[in-house]
């Protein structure tokens, strides 16, 4: 009874473990992500056609200007209605549509999946569906799940058909580990040479600071998108009193005297540590996106194509 | 060593008991519930408290352990009251000597100081064990012996009750001796004496014979001056001839001054200014007296401007029994010189008479004859 009143009053939570076999989407949802895009600022081109416009122009469908032709030119591209009327020899210039490059860094550590592991299985199914919107508009989109021992990649794929392979590899992570981001960006950089977006998932409970993690990534001419994980159970604890807390990253113990002054005070870290981490972002014009456990993928997801700032 | 408090015994077992309460806690709170978190440094620090890594907890905790434990020991060790050096050789014999005089009038507090050693007093009585033996006297000018059986508690306590100041002065001596005899052939003797603050410290010629002597003080020295004792003093060879003695003391540290009058139902008879630099017990000595008789009252006057602490000291009062002058009968031919000598005493009543001559009447109690013894058959007539 005590429990069930201090669960009510929101000092201690209590959930039961998440099943990490189901698939993490169903084809509905699926459908509706088909009709979303990765919005990007700067396009970044493996060299491949895609369905993203760019700045370069060459081959492509959509009209963009003309130029004086010279010796050497396609002369499939000369416009001769042009010539006809006006003697001059223009060549059509079109917008090349190139594909983008989509990294999901992943967080493995072991704080994601403290508790229940409702933030590492919400972490998953949030990545999946940004592959898949990304593999829907024939981006390239490739996965890393970092725990600081290891980087869990994915290769980089293009195309629905791979999207089954991407899900299962998901399910296949664990959390474990203490990792830190800033070794998991220098990793990312010194694989892929190809700039493009980088969606770090992850829900930051770390000793240092994102900035510089935002900061390797952009250097490397990366565009940086943050989306941090937040799960009220991480400042709550099923039982009060004195207790031996150990930390699941790094094993470190104390002793300390939980009551609801504490847990109010946990709580408030917790919200400055997002407070902490928008403001890096904000500091960089990174996009920052809060992701509570509490709100389903699919509303996300919604809030983000509503936000334009990483999906339309 | 003697327990006065508990027994050996009784305090073993208490120990153990309140010991093995305190070890069963200490267990308890190491069997602390173990929760893992996400994040440490969430709840690090936060209010109410980290108590530090386990790895210098457990010897933070095992030193707190000690610490109780010290405690407990040091209560156990106040409940069984060891005296060092005493061995328990029987019951306690204790003489509690209060102070009666007026000095233990002044106020010591919302009481008197006689009230505050009465109740110090039956702090003692209440303290007795069983088998002790206790007897209270007052003592003042005189001793007043509270009138109880001395190992009956209840009985002590009552006739503490009875009890009352005087207006005399502490003779400790005799006070102190007494209390010796008293506690003559008794086992663990000790005398407990309850006075004033100004009281003088016991006379080094009082034979103690080994009791203890608890001398407890009451109440602060005071600024007073006290007309302690008063009395007149004959001396055999001149019987007529009487001497006024005043005893006055001070109790305080510094100077007083004032005046010492005497006077009698007839008027002043000795006035003098007096300069006391305390402590000080002084004896002022009036050589000749008047021949008075009556009631004879020495009062002290301070002059100095200073407060004195009690006043109902400051006066003392002696009644003189009626003076009456022999009558002499000289019978001398103008002997002046005897006349005149005889003259000086103001106690005698001369009458002189030429040898021959015709007796006065009235009786004498004295004949002095110069000369010619005189006639038996005229004396014999003539007392």
């Amino acid at each position: 009874m005590t429990f069930s009143l201090l669960q009510r009053l929101g000092l201690v939570a209590k959930s039961g473990p998440v099943d990490a076999t189901a698939p993490l989407f169903d084809a509905d949802f699926r459908r509706r992500l088909q009709t979303l895009a990765v919005v990007s600022r700067r396009v970044a081109s493996s060299g491949l056609r895609g369905e993203r416009r760019s700045r370069q122009l060459g081959a492509g469908l959509e009209f963009a200007d003309y130029r004086d032709y010279v010796p050497g030119d396609d002369v499939r591209a000369v416009d001769w209605n042009v010539y006809r009327r006006l003697g001059r020899l223009l060549v059509r210039q079109f917008e090349e549509q190139r594909d983008l490059g989509i990294h999901l860094l992943l967080d493995c550590s072991a704080s994601m999946g403290a508790g229940s592991g409702k933030k590492f299985m919400h972490a998953r199914r949030l990545a999946a569906a940004l592959a898949y919107v990304g593999l829907s508009g024939l981006d390239r989109v490739t996965v890393l799940g970092w725990d600081g021992a290891s980087l869990a990649r994915f290769p980089m794929v293009r195309g629905k058909d791979n999207y089954l392979a991407l899900e299962r590899f998901l399910l296949g992570l664990s959390s474990s580990g203490a990792g830190h981001l800033h070794d998991a960006a220098g990793a990312l950089v010194a694989r892929h040479r190809q700039p493009g977006v980088v969606a770090v998932i992850s829900d930051l409970l770390q000793s240092a600071g994102i900035g510089r993690s935002l900061d390797i990534l952009r250097s490397a001419r990366f565009e940086p998108w943050v989306l941090q994980l937040t799960d009220p159970e991480d400042a709550a604890l099923p039982v009060m009193g004195e207790l031996l807390l150990t930390d699941c990253e790094t094993g470190e113990e104390r002793v300390v005297v939980v009551g609801p002054a504490a847990v109010v005070e946990a709580r408030r870290r917790l919200s400055a540590i997002s407070e902490a981490a928008r403001h890096e972002c904000r500091r960089r014009r990174v996009p920052w996106q809060k992701v509570s456990v509490e709100v389903s993928v699919e509303d996300h997801v919604m809030q983000m194509l509503r936000s334009r700032t990483m999906l339309g | 060593m003697t327990l006065i408090g508990l027994t050996l015994w009784q305090t073993l077992g208490l120990g153990a008991a309140a010991a093995s309460v305190l070890v069963a806690l200490y267990l308890l709170k190491l069997r602390r519930p173990r929760r893992t978190v996400a994040y440490l440094s969430l709840w690090v620090g936060t209010t109410g408290g980290a108590l530090g890594s386990p790895r210098y907890g457990r010897p933070r905790d095992l030193l707190s352990l000690l610490l109780q434990l010290s405690i407990l020991g040091l209560l156990l060790a106040a409940l069984v009251d060891p005296k060092p050096g005493r061995r328990a050789e029987g019951p306690l014999s204790t003489v509690v000597l209060i102070d009666s005089s007026i000095a233990m009038q002044s106020q010591h507090g919302d009481s008197t100081r006689f009230e505050a050693a009465l109740k110090r007093a039956s702090q003692v009585v209440e303290a007795m064990r069983p088998g002790d033996r206790s007897w209270i006297v007052a003592a003042g000018e005189g001793l007043q012996p509270a009138q109880a059986n001395p190992e009956n508690r209840a009985a002590l306590l009552a006739a503490l009750t009875r009890l009352s100041p005087t207006d005399g002065t502490l003779r400790m001596g005799q006070a102190l001796q007494y209390a010796a005899d008293v506690l003559a052939g008794m086992p663990r003797r000790r005398i407990v004496l309850l006075t004033g603050a100004d009281a003088p410290a016991p006379e080094a010629g009082v034979a103690l014979q080994g009791i203890e002597l608890y001398l407890e003080r009451i109440g602060v020295q005071q600024d007073n001056v006290s007309v302690a004792a008063i009395g007149v003093r004959t001396r055999p060879l001149e019987p007529s001839r009487r001497e006024l003695l005043i005893d006055v003391s001070y109790a305080g540290g510094g100077r007083a001054a004032g005046d010492l009058v005497v006077s009698s139902e007839q008027g002043a008879v000795f006035g003098a200014p007096l300069e006391l630099s305390g402590p000080t017990h002084e004896r002022i000595v009036l050589r000749q007296l008047p021949a008075i008789g009556g009631r004879l009252t020495a009062q002290w006057r301070r002059t100095d401007g200073q407060q004195e602490a009690l006043t109902a000291d400051d006066s003392i009062t002696l009644q003189l029994p009626p003076q009456s002058r022999r009558r002499v009968l000289v019978v001398s031919d103008s002997n002046r010189y005897l006349e005149a000598a005889l003259a000086l005493d103001s106690g005698l009543e001369v009458t002189s008479v030429l040898p021959g001559g015709s007796l006065p009447s009235g009786s004498f109690e004295v004949a002095l004859s110069d000369g010619d013894p005189p006639d038996p058959r005229r004396a014999a007539a003539g007392s």
